[in-house]
């Protein structure tokens, strides 16, 4: 049975469409068949960061009201073997559907496709574009930046992803900055892990890599270079349920041992 | 703002800002603590200040306490929110209940 996970924060601008394509990328590497779907109806994008925008045809509001099939809307990511995309339409609004479409339609999904992995690239905010990107899914990746106006909107999504009975949450860290740590001036994984309450599976460094890869249209793990792909491998074993202790992450702050981290999780992967 | 909820919190913020050491990072987390529990508990600021007046009358019922000293704060021990209230008393403390 596949696992259908939103991808939310709350707050705009934390990455959460950059964490979407590269943990779904990393799922797919590890064998996993994964399909992506863009939750923000009217603000298409997804398609842009996978460099597909030229191929998409449908969308599933269009499967939603019954003008395509499922299979004629999900596209196969031609850079990345196992990730397929389900695209959002770009002339409706979010009010076009409502949650128990979503339902529906991540039903039909993973009843046909076998999919290991659906994840959902939730829009900002907490209104009705919230409400359908979280309706379908049985738990919720919340990606925070160590700043104070993230990790308060991210509890209240956690706050509200528990009202919705969606018990199952982990948070990731997203444009960490080890160096701004050390001097103090950023919070560290264990104080937002403390702060938040909830496990963190991911910490991802903040990279130039992940604009340059944004404009070329490819996931920024495709670069074997960048210290972002360990990570996401990392993160991706976390959420397949591989132990890979916190104790790494959470003392990071004294000198050095970021860097042996990145060094471990190479040697893991035999880069 | 004595009695406000976030009382003490300036002084942080001043104590990390001056300090050598400059840790932007701990006035972070001390305000974030505070907005979070805050978010949770969803009392105004009036209705805490309000709330501590009312339980200083009840407490005045029965001892003598020294009002503007007294401290109700809301804080988090994991993930249990608590109410945590400092209520010094007059020097000496006399009961001030009839008898009989």
């Amino acid at each position: 049975m596949g696992k259908c996970i939103v991808v939310t924060s709350g707050k705009g601008g934390v990455g959460k469409t950059t964490v979407t394509v590269n943990m779904g990328t990393t799922l797919a590497q590890m064998g996993q068949k994964v399909l992506l779907i863009d939750g923000d109806i009217g603000l298409r994008n997804l398609d842009l960061t996978l460099g597909m925008e030229s191929q998409v045809m449908w969308d599933y509001v269009q499967v939603i009201q019954g003008h395509c099939t499922l299979q004629e809307a999900i596209l196969p990511c031609s850079s990345v073997p196992g990730l397929y995309l389900l695209p959002t339409s770009q002339v409706h609004d979010k009010m076009a559907v409502v949650p128990d479409d979503m339902v529906w339609l991540v039903d039909q999904i993973i009843r046909g496709n076998q999919f290991d992995f659906v994840l959902i690239d939730c829009p900002a905010g907490i209104e009705r574009g919230f409400d359908n990107a979280v309706a379908a899914a049985d738990s919720a990746l919340i990606v925070v930046t160590p700043e104070v106006s993230s990790i308060r909107d991210a509890d209240r999504v956690i706050d509200l992803l528990q009202k919705k009975r969606i018990m199952d949450l982990q948070v990731v860290v997203n444009r960490y900055r080890p160096d701004l740590v050390e001097q103090g001036d950023m919070l560290d994984v264990e104080d937002i892990w403390q702060i938040l309450s909830e496990d963190v599976v991911g910490v991802f460094l903040e990279s130039e890599d992940v604009l340059r890869a944004s404009n070329c249209g490819l996931p920024v793990v495709l670069n074997d270079d960048t210290p972002l792909q360990p990570l996401f491998v990392d993160a991706a074993r976390r959420l397949l349920g591989q132990h890979i202790p916190l104790v790494d992450l959470q003392h990071q702050t004294s000198d050095g041992v970021w860097s042996k981290i990145v060094k471990w999780a190479r040697v893991q992967m035999g880069a | 703002m004595g009695s406000r909820p976030d009382g003490g919190l300036g002084m942080a913020f001043w104590d990390a800002w001056f300090s050598r050491k400059n840790n932007s990072k701990d006035v972070a987390k001390k305000r974030l603590k505070l907005l979070l529990i805050h978010d949770q508990v969803d009392l105004t600021p009036s209705q805490m200040s309000e709330m501590k007046a009312e339980i200083v009358q009840v407490i005045e019922r029965y001892l003598s306490v020294v009002p503007d000293d007294t401290h109700l704060v809301l804080n988090r021990f994991e993930k249990q929110i608590q109410l945590v209230g400092s209520v010094p008393l007059e020097e000496r403390p006399k009961k001030k209940i009839k008898q009989g």
